[in-house]
């Protein structure tokens, strides 16, 4: 073998060796590179079912703002319709008064026209008996315009009156909308502050923490949420409030299935006068009946009668006996 | 007779005390949630309570507790008035011994019956 050929062959084996070297110092790193792999990629599911989970929960939140557009649209409609009314029935009031004083007006009037009448005949030594058709016209007309109308005109606006005060109260009541609404937007503002905390901590807490660090926040997080979001105040929410409102309709459809059904569901248990005696004069059963098992009792009526979860005032008044 | 109305909304407070003073009630007081309407109650004594749900710091279900813990306010009528529909609110709320219940939004003759119907027992 030729030196030149050795050489070679020495170089190439220096070569190899310093590859295997590199090997080994690679190694560690790749080892590395696994390991956080394999930690992270729990975590980038739970990031991912986290965002899956937020995006889904958006279009619901655009719905409920929708929904809360929809609901003061309507009572401001509702407050638009009945102002309406009260500027009508003020002008009605406004020429109800009018007429009232040119009753006033007339009723002086004719007082004074009787008098001047009397002068005049007294003072021109004609008979009384002569203006009698004219004096007793007089005094008709007087008794009829200061008695009849006035009391019409004011027993109408007596009425009216009373219906502005029922257009007020109906006011107050249209604008429990913004308690309902105030609920709905601090929940959609609750959803939106979740979502911002989530993401910012997973951009901030990449570069500088631990993974574990970044998992057991997220937990921590988890077990302190509650319902109450800071806005102007704080408020304590309802997520499902606009529901209120919007479902109205439907719910009492469900109210009248439910009463239906529990009045034939009362008819079945109690069948007769007897079965109720017997119930309530059975020391047996009374001693043994706890508060609790009345309200389990409760409960399970309600499972029978209802295949909704939503109450309206119905359902509630059936529930407390009232 | 005196009322407490507990409500965290300034809003509702005032509907649910313009109702009670259209109904010839005029000795109410008023509470924003469950805590404050606890401290009212040690200075003026209601004899009537209605209290919304939700509210901070103590919701209108661990008010109607604190209350009926007290044996002092135990017997003391509550009328829960809030938003939530749901059977298990109503439940709880049942456990929670309220005297009856009032979904929002109402009208005034609904409070006025559910008022009556309560002091009626």
């Amino acid at each position: 073998m030729k030196d030149f050929d050795v050489n070679i062959l020495l170089r190439k084996a220096e070569e190899l060796k310093a590859l295997f070297i590199l090997g080994q110092r690679v190694i560690p790193f790749l080892e590395e590179i696994f390991l956080f792999v394999r930690d992270i990629k729990p975590l980038l599911d739970e990031i991912n079912v986290s965002i899956e989970e937020n995006i889904k929960k958006m279009p619901n939140a655009s719905k409920q703002l929708s929904k809360v557009t929809e609901a003061t649209e309507l009572a401001t409609t509702e407050i638009m319709d009945i102002v309406d009314g009260l500027v009508y029935k003020t002008d009605i009031i406004t020429n109800n008064l009018n007429r009232l004083e040119e009753i006033n007006s007339s009723s002086k009037s004719n007082p004074t026209k009787i008098m001047e009448l009397l002068y005049t005949t007294i003072n021109g030594n004609v008979s009384l008996t002569d203006i009698l058709p004219e004096l007793t016209n007089l005094i008709e007309l007087s008794k009829s315009n200061s008695s009849n109308e006035f009391s019409d005109v004011k027993l109408h606006t007596a009425g009216i009156i009373q219906s502005i005060n029922e257009d007020s109260s109906s006011i107050m009541m249209s604008l429990q909308v913004q308690d309902i609404t105030s609920q709905q937007i601090a929940a959609v503002n609750h959803l939106l502050e979740a979502i911002q905390t989530k993401l910012s901590r997973i951009l901030i807490r990449f570069q500088s923490q631990e993974i574990s660090d970044l998992m057991s926040e997220e937990k921590e997080e988890k077990k302190n949420t509650t319902n109450v979001t800071k806005l102007h105040r704080e408020i304590s929410f309802d997520p499902d409030a606009i529901d209120a409102i919007t479902d109205k309709a439907t719910r009492q459809d469900n109210v009248d299935n439910l009463v239906a059904n529990h009045i034939a569901k009362e008819d079945n248990v109690f069948s007769s006068q007897d079965d109720i005696d017997a119930l309530f004069n059975n020391s047996d059963i009374t001693t043994s009946i706890n508060k609790d098992e009345i309200i389990e009792s409760i409960e399970t009526k309600i499972d029978i009668v209802s295949d909704f979860d939503s109450f309206s005032q119905d359902d509630i008044d059936m529930l407390f006996g009232k | 007779m005196k009322y407490l109305v507990v409500d965290d909304s300034p809003t509702m407070r005032r509907i649910v005390i313009n109702a009670l003073k259209s109904f010839g009630i005029e000795d109410i007081i008023e509470a924003e949630d469950g805590i404050d309407g606890l401290n009212k109650m040690k200075d003026s004594k209601p004899e009537f309570i209605i209290t919304d749900w939700n509210m901070p710091n103590m919701n209108g279900l661990e008010f109607t507790k604190a209350v009926r813990g007290n044996p002092e306010y135990a017997s003391i009528p509550i009328l829960m008035v809030t938003t939530r529909g749901l059977k298990q609110d109503i439940i709880e709320a049942l456990q929670a011994k309220v005297n009856n219940y009032v979904v929002k939004p109402f009208t005034p003759l609904v409070l006025k019956e559910k008022i009556g119907a309560i002091l009626k027992t």
